[in-house]
């Protein structure tokens, strides 16, 4: 397991506080997580760091002891600009952006307002475009059944499982349930109801090498958006 | 009075697309807006987050001035509890499990009340009791079915619909995972024998329901019992004969049950009487 450096940094004029987890060493890659918050992607981030220097923000509102950090930003356009200015503060001119799930929707976002900042793209299971013939399910209203076979190729299989087992301490236990419910809450006020923010008429912007990945079990987006 | 209810996760954020996060602020927002506008004497604008209103221009303006007591609902946040309380409205508390089921979430209001300096005056509680009134206990298993349709049906949503992530605020999603004020029920898994059982309805002839309704207002201190005479498929003769049979035989022992120590600041000033105690042999209402 790589080394995990915490860092904290505060910005938007002081009133944000953001939670970056840096780990590996290489060139520059950061790492914009999904709906779930971080849990779910560390053993990925741990191999992803044997090659690069990772960093994994928390979405505002997700750092532990700044749960109001969510209010401070009201739309999809605060929240860009906010990440020009965490890339600013962390240094990075133009760093890797890999983005899962709703993370991949705001790497895209970024990379089509300032396509100068984004050196390469790799979205996975992205959000951020809408068909009709294909909609999108909301996460956030779906029973578990009906969940671990949308999010997971094999529903009890062991990354399911990690996924959604809960520690049985009742302090760590209260954590991770309200991480999870919480992370849900902050990301969807850029997406809910429907995750499509006109994505498509910004997209031609993007500059940047982009690789797609796609789950081809994918329950939540089709890949056939691929 | 206006009562300005939160509305429901499900209301507001699937059915009218609101973001989950911003229900309460768009709430507190709509809630400032309409006061303004009722008390203000010039056109105003508004530059809210929410609303951006050119011109607020109310006509006509309402009667009572300043404006209307205002009742907010609140059904088990600790959240809404705290706003209504540093507001001074009253708190309805619409738990529709029953006077037995509250007694968590009514301590903490009161608790809470007596925290924030504010006075016991039972007037600022609302509470709502399914009640169901008969000839005896026996007999009020006429209201069987339609408290269990009630129940089963149209109060049931789905614990995936209720829980939407972001209807809590960061507090109240934390105090419900370790101590909710609101004890959830596998309501479709509960027959009629249970509901009365366990006081989600205060059902039986009227001096089983007024002995429980004295008893379930003097432990939570509620000054206005919202009474709940029809429910579910009540059939309109059903619903007479409870609404008859309430005002005859139980009302008049408990509605002026308070009135000798406290005022009643959330009821319209106009309709402020005193009220002369009736026995039930008078003829009640």
């Amino acid at each position: 397991m790589a080394t995990v450096e915490q860092r904290k940094i505060r910005c938007w004029q002081g009133k944000i506080e953001t939670e970056i987890e840096v780990r590996g060493d290489g060139s520059p890659v950061v790492f914009l997580h999904g709906p779930w918050g971080l849990r779910g992607d560390r053993e990925f981030l741990d191999r992803l760091a044997a090659m690069h220097r990772v960093y994994a923000p928390r979405h505002p509102g997700t750092s532990s002891g700044d749960s109001g950090a969510i209010h401070r930003l009201d739309e999809l356009w605060d929240l860009v600009v906010y990440y020009g200015e965490l890339l600013d503060l962390l240094g990075l001119e133009t760093p890797a952006l890999l983005g899962h799930s709703f993370g991949g929707m705001v790497a895209c976002e970024i990379a089509a307002t300032m396509p100068e900042r984004a050196g390469k793209l790799v979205l996975i299971d992205p959000l951020g475009l809408w068909r009709d013939d294909l909609p999108v399910k909301n996460w956030m209203i779906m029973p578990e059944d009906q969940l671990r076979p949308a999010l997971f190729a094999e529903p009890n299989g062991k990354a399911a499982q990690r996924f959604f087992e809960l520690p049985d301490e009742s302090d760590v236990r209260v954590e991770v349930q309200a991480s999870f419910i919480w992370s849900q809450a902050c990301t969807s006020k850029f997406v809910w109801p429907i995750p499509d923010r006109c994505l498509k008429k910004r997209i031609h912007r993007i500059a940047a090498p982009t690789l797609i990945i796609w789950g081809s079990a994918d329950g939540i987006v089709s890949s056939d958006y691929a | 009075m206006a009562g300005f209810p939160t509305g429901l996760p499900t209301g507001a954020t699937i059915s009218n697309g609101v973001i989950p996060i911003e229900q309460g602020e768009r709430y507190r927002e709509a809630l400032q807006l309409v006061l303004k506008a009722w008390q203000a004497r010039e056109v105003f604008a508004w530059n809210g987050k929410h609303y951006q209103l050119p011109m607020v221009n109310l006509w006509p303006r309402p009667i009572q001035q300043p404006h209307p007591p205002i009742w907010i609902p609140g059904s088990g946040s600790a959240t809404t509890v705290e706003f209504v309380v540093d507001r001074d409205d009253c708190f309805c508390h619409l738990s529709y499990f029953g006077a037995k089921n509250a007694e968590t979430l009514g301590d903490y209001y009161w608790d809470t009340v007596a925290s924030k300096g504010r006075d016991a005056n039972p007037y600022r509680l609302g509470f709502l009791q399914l009640i169901g009134v008969s000839e005896s206990d026996a007999a009020a298993e006429e209201y069987a079915p339609h408290v269990e349709y009630f129940f089963h049906k149209l109060l049931y949503t789905p614990q995936y619909y209720q829980a939407i992530p972001g209807y809590q605020d960061y507090p109240s999603l934390m105090r419900g995972l370790k101590a909710p004020l609101r004890e959830r029920f596998d309501l479709r898994g509960l027959k009629y024998k249970d509901f009365v059982d366990r006081g989600f309805l205060i059902a039986g002839s009227a001096t089983t329901v007024r002995d429980q309704l004295t008893e379930a207002v003097k432990r939570l201190r509620i000054g206005h019992l919202l009474t709940l005479l029809h429910f579910g498929s009540m059939p309109h003769q059903l619903c007479l004969k409870n609404i008859d049979l309430f005002c005859r035989d139980v009302l008049p022992h408990i509605e002026g049950l308070w009135d000798d120590e406290w005022q009643d600041r959330w009821w319209p000033q106009r309709l402020q009487v005193t009220r002369p105690m009736v026995s039930a042999a008078d003829g009640g209402c």
